[in-house]
């Protein structure tokens, strides 16, 4: 579904993508993880075309990614809940979701919206009220329901624990588990292994613009080799 | 006038001060059509389609560019008054310097509570508020509106929810242009057609704006209403000269007590 190779990136000048690569196929659910600032958001920016690669490539359903704009990504079924409860505030939860529907499938918005109302039955509750009354992990679920309204193939989550009390992530992360229901493919970059470890098969630990490690967490979530990759070598 | 204004804020969150000249230019559309024999229907469908073109040309060439540079609030200020300045003596060129007047919608008084009211303005205190339904419709029924909305309140989820944010803003000064346009048009026909005829309704529209709240629709409305019973009540009382004081004076004070505007968002 997904095949990254290679690719470097950055802002401006500053480089931080340093020839990263990894693979996810379809109906998988693989998260992604690593110290803050070794560009975890870097690389789903570039996967949704909100940077240009400089080298390296990307596969997305056969077709490769090299310079597109977000629109065109989506049509194709890729999509990118973004990072920190992003939303259209003054709107209500219902308008926020119409506009997951905007760039494919806006007449079919209606269907689509109780669809993705029955995956978060709290949301069919408050269809109505403003996004910015909403609590944290309610914010998050109307962040993933408008990716599902464009009914993607991949889904991309940028950390969506961030500022979410324990018992919420739990609620969160069975939440996400039902939405292998849909068939949709999913990778969720986060800090928490804890979660990620919850909610997908494999994971991948992004460190200085690279991937270091591939690891299914059950076994190594106390690894040392993942304690070295946060916080050095012991002495 | 105001509420176009007031949306080119709140989506593009820039100020453009050549607003006041789309007026002026409306109503001389208006005039050249029924001046080549055009009926009013006409004339006041060319006012808002000419002006809705020409605010999308000077978004594209002249507010496009700059939006990119980190003052561009100030940027866009300076060179919106320019374009302003370009239109009023462009207008002067064309249209020569002699005034001229749109033939009104409806002629003759009515009397309400014994005061004779000119038809013209019954006619323009209905069609003004019916605009402003019409755009709030726009706005939130339609897809185009929507995205508006969108771009208007997350820039960045509007990209990625597949909004083209430029799209989103020449449809902005489009809808703009044309309410400038409409309101020249109904305009013309109380007042005098003259190059700068805009200047005074683009200062009202200014407080307006800022009194009701940058980028809030009902604050817009709001602050209209408010600034029409200030100016009544004044004229009558103090006199033509001191009404902008008393005007600015108010704004002032709201400003200094809530300094995004009666309705406008508190970040």
């Amino acid at each position: 579904m997904l095949k990254v190779d290679q690719v470097c990136t950055g802002y401006g000048r500053v480089q931080v993508l340093r020839g990263a690569s990894l693979t996810v196929d379809g109906g998988e659910f693989v998260g992604l993880f690593g110290p803050n600032g070794h560009g975890k958001t870097t690389l789903l920016r570039l996967i949704s075309g909100l940077l240009p690669v400089w080298t390296g490539t990307i596969l997305f359903d056969g077709t490769e990614i090299k310079r597109h704009s977000p629109g065109p990504l989506l049509r194709q079924g890729l999509v990118h809940v973004a990072q920190g409860n992003t939303l259209f505030k003054n709107m209500t939860v219902g308008e926020n979701l119409a506009l997951g529907a905007f760039a494919s499938g806006w007449r079919e918005r209606h269907q689509r919206m109780d669809r993705v109302l029955s995956i978060f039955p709290k949301l069919a509750e408050r269809r109505k009220q403003l996004a910015s009354t909403l609590s944290g992990g309610e914010r998050q679920m109307v962040s993933i329901g408008i990716g599902l309204m464009s009914e993607p193939k991949m889904l991309m989550l940028d950390e969506p624990t961030l500022g979410l009390a324990p018992k919420i992530r739990e609620e969160l992360s069975q939440t996400i588990r039902s939405l292998a229901a849909t068939g949709v493919t999913l990778m969720i970059v986060d800090q928490d292994l804890e979660f990620l470890q919850m909610s997908t098969q494999r994971s991948y630990l992004l460190e200085g613009g690279r991937i270091v490690l591939e690891t299914d967490l059950s076994k190594e979530i106390s690894d040392t080799e993942i304690l070295k990759h946060y916080f050095g070598s012991p002495a | 006038m105001a509420s176009g204004l007031s949306i080119v804020w709140s989506v593009t969150r820039v100020f453009n001060f050549a607003h006041g000249s789309y007026i002026m230019l409306g109503a001389y559309f208006a005039w050249s059509l029924i001046d080549i024999g055009q009926p009013l229907l006409i004339a006041g469908i060319g006012a808002v389609v000419g002006t809705g073109l020409i605010a999308v040309v000077y978004e594209i060439v002249l507010i496009r560019p700059l939006l990119k540079s980190e003052s561009a609030i100030l940027m866009v200020s300076v060179t919106t008054l320019a374009a302003a300045m370009i239109n009023i003596n462009s207008a002067q060129m064309i249209w020569g310097p002699r005034v001229k007047q749109i033939p009104r919608l409806a002629n003759g008084t009515i009397e309400i509570f014994n005061t004779a009211v000119g038809t013209q303005d019954i006619v323009i205190a209905v069609v003004a508020p019916a605009a402003i339904v019409v755009l709030a419709a726009f706005l939130r029924l339609t897809r185009l509106g929507f995205a508006l909305r969108a771009v208007e309140q997350n820039h960045d989820l509007s990209r990625l929810i597949g909004i083209a944010p430029k799209l989103a803003y020449s449809v902005t000064h489009a809808v703009s242009g044309a309410l400038a346009g409409f309101a020249g048009f109904l305009l013309g026909a109380v007042v005098t057609v003259v190059p700068t005829m805009g200047n005074d309704p683009l200062l009202k529209a200014f407080i307006v704006v800022v009194l009701g709240g940058l980028g809030s629709i009902t604050g817009t409305v709001v602050g209209a209403y408010a600034v029409g019973f200030v100016i009544a009540i004044s004229q009558y009382t103090l006199g033509l000269y001191w009404t902008p004081v008393v005007l600015f004076f108010i704004l002032i004070i709201i400003l200094a007590f809530r300094p995004t505007g009666l309705l406008g968002d508190r970040k």
